[in-house]
């Protein structure tokens, strides 16, 4: 049973985030990766931003 | 290979519906929207063609007359050219795109562009209705000093030729005008002379049909006529293939419900994405054949006629005759509705049809539809076999188009026009649908509706199968668990808001993501009487079970709700960026929300007094 809630619980985190990355405004999206540069890995940033560009973060995304 | 040089970049140019979207289909492989009618485009969009020399960027721009913009989807072009975009450069070349119908009118539009003094390449488009004794290419490239390719936007190897020359304008550059200064008018009127283009060239057949087609008494009947049996149509033609869709969806629930050992994994699967995103999969068949009835009315160039027959009742409510397309487009979905009033030159008109757009049944309250429909009107038929969930599918699409026009009457009285505008819009020719584009339209609806179920529902439905799994049920809870998980408690606790209006707690429910896209509302009750029953059959006969739990009127509630329903997030923040207002999003979340409970509350208390609970 112990897997059945560990895949769960994974299912449930990753549908969180895809599904915060889809309906949060993509203006607030660039606010809080502004937010998080240097605190969380740039790949982590650059998906949650949705590869739009604001051109002040480094890296680019 | 590809070139370490940057592409050249050709602008595609044209009057509205000469074909250019077609063509660049065509060149570039992509698959924008096409349709036999002006303003489909109203954003510039590229694509890139390559070859061995070079590669070519094409640029499919709005639809104008003239270099003097009227709406904003012509200012796009004529900025982009006249390099007034910041941070880009304008066009090299120019590839200007002739409809050989109506050329007669679109040489205007030649003659002003050889002002610019850029390179031109001509394309002579539709010529499989041309007469070949009355023009050709070469005839109008003598005259015209600009070397013509002719082109079949609707064949599949149509633009071949033209796409070979712009690969070889990387070696071979294009005509300049011969004389840029000259007068466009002098030129215009010089050209047409030499051709013999004293009057536009006959389309007979068009003219007889649209005798009848526009007739003042006729005409509306045959609208009317050709839109009830589209309602007819969805609901009977469909019924098989749902069918077929409900079987499958019911031997995957049972073949998952074998497999999986009992525990929080099955019921994710089952109650979660079968019940739920399956669910909304089933109505694909019925959004396939309203979008196929769409797409064979716009390409036999019908739908124009049908804006100039409402012209004059729209202008009766405060409505501009071109707010027809964008109203229209809405019947698929509200944002390329919204994106298409930039053909409206009026602010005001145009907002107002902003407003009003999302009243428009989109084809994500379909499913809503024909979930309720199908559960509490009886498929019976009704004299002159008439069936009657297809006329009540009808009735709430006219309820929508009434209550959109009675708000925009409503809006135009605050709004006063500054001027009377009238409709102007150029009839295509009548043609027989290219079931390549029907094909081809009917694929990217599938992919569209989907890619939704796949993603965005999907997700939705796991975290409403987490809301509605969670917390457990207490020892000793006599009620079903779902009623103390986090969705039971936040339906109970928004309930008396909507009790006045005939729902149940699972309904309030499902009205919260639905605000993220529609049809979820189907999934979220599949998902919510699935965990809140003992069978899993549940998950692919949800139409039984609401029939069986749900009173009458609840159920005419709330399709009263949904046609008038706030829009999805989507739409809201488009209104936002088009207006560039977000007290005009918020406006529109308002007064949607307000007509909505009000149609709710008065048809619930409508049906209460006639049916009894």
């Amino acid at each position: 049973m112990w897997l059945q809630w560990a895949i769960v619980s994974a299912v449930g985190v990753v549908s969180a985030g895809l599904l915060a990355q889809r309906l949060v405004p993509l203006s607030w999206r660039i606010t809080l990766a502004h937010k998080l540069n240097g605190k969380v890995p740039d790949r982590l940033r650059i998906w949650w931003v949705g590869r739009v560009g604001c051109g002040d973060c480094a890296p680019k995304h | 290979m590809t070139s370490i040089f940057p592409p050249a970049r050709v602008a595609m140019l044209g009057s509205p519906n000469c074909g250019k979207s077609a063509l660049f289909n065509l060149l570039t492989g992509a698959n924008q929207k096409i349709a036999n009618y002006a303003g489909v485009t109203v954003e510039r969009k590229s694509g890139f063609l390559k070859s061995s020399k070079g590669m070519v960027e094409v640029i499919d721009l709005p639809g104008l007359y003239s270099l003097n913009p009227r709406t904003p989807d012509e200012a796009i072009t004529v900025n982009f050219l006249t390099g007034q975009v910041a941070g880009e450069a304008p066009p090299e070349r120019l590839l200007v795109v002739l409809d050989v119908t109506h050329l007669q009118r679109q040489l205007r539009l030649l003659a002003a562009l050889a002002s610019l003094d850029k390179p031109v390449l001509v394309a002579l488009n539709m010529m499989d209705r041309a007469n070949p004794a009355q023009i050709t290419a070469a005839k109008l490239s003598a005259v015209t000093g600009f070397e013509v390719v002719e082109t079949i936007g609707v064949r599949a190897d149509g633009a071949a030729a033209l796409q070979q020359r712009l690969l070889a304008s990387c070696d071979r550059p294009l005509d300049k005008p011969a004389s840029p200064t000259r007068d466009p008018q002098a030129l215009y009127q010089e050209w047409v002379d030499a051709l013999g283009l004293t009057h536009v060239l006959a389309v007979t057949r068009s003219e007889r049909l649209d005798r009848l087609v526009l007739h003042p008494l006729w005409g509306p009947c045959l609208l009317a006529v050709i839109l009830f049996l589209t309602f007819q149509a969805v609901f009977s033609w469909a019924q098989p293939f749902m069918h077929g869709i409900s079987a499958v969806l019911a031997m995957v629930s049972d073949l998952l419900t074998t497999w999986l050992p009992e525990g929080p994994v099955r019921s994710l699967v089952v109650n979660g994405v079968v019940a739920g995103a399956g669910t909304v999969l089933l109505f694909l068949p019925q959004i396939l054949l309203l979008f196929a009835f769409i797409i064979v009315l716009e390409d036999s160039g019908y739908l124009p006629r049908a804006a100039f027959l409402l012209d004059r009742l729209m202008s009766g409510v405060g409505l501009s005759g071109r707010a027809f397309i964008p109203l229209l487009s809405s019947f698929a979905c509200a944002i390329p509705g919204i994106l298409a009033t930039r053909t409206i030159p009026d602010q005001r008109d145009r907002t107002i049809t902003i407003l009003i757009a999302p009243l428009m049944t989109c084809s994500a309250r379909l499913p809503v539809y024909a979930l309720l429909i199908g559960a509490f009107i009886p498929n019976q038929t009704l004299a002159y076999g008439i069936n009657l969930q297809g006329l009540v599918l009808f009735i709430l699409y006219t309820l929508g188009i009434v209550g959109a026009f009675g708000m925009a009457f409503i809006f135009s009285r605050f709004r006063k026009a500054q001027a009377t505008q009238s409709l102007s819009m150029e009839l295509p020719s009548y043609h027989w649908p290219v079931w390549r584009h029907l094909a081809l339209g009917l694929w990217q609806r599938t992919l569209i509706f989907v890619n939704r179920v796949g993603g965005t529902i999907l997700l939705l439905m796991i975290a409403v199968w987490f809301l509605s799994s969670f917390p457990a049920p207490p020892a000793g809870a006599t009620q079903a668990p779902i009623e103390y998980s986090f969705a039971g408690q936040l339906g109970t606790w928004l309930l008396p808001v909507f009790k006045p209006i005939g729902f149940g707690w699972q309904i309030v429910v499902a009205l919260i993501p639905g605000l993220a896209a529609r049809e979820v509302v189907v999934g979220v009750l599949g998902t919510v009487y699935a965990l809140g029953g003992s069978a899993s059959d549940i998950s692919v006969s949800l139409a039984p079970m609401i029939a069986s739990s749900w009173t009458l009127p609840t159920a005419l509630a709330l399709l009263a709700w949904y046609v008038y329903a706030p829009q999805c997030l989507s739409t809201l923040a488009v209104v936002r960026r088009e207006t560039n207002s977000l007290k005009m999003s918020l406006f529109l979340a308002a007064y949607q929300f307000a007509l909505a409970y009000l149609a709710a509350w008065l048809t619930y208390h409508w049906a209460l007094r006639y049916w009894g609970l």
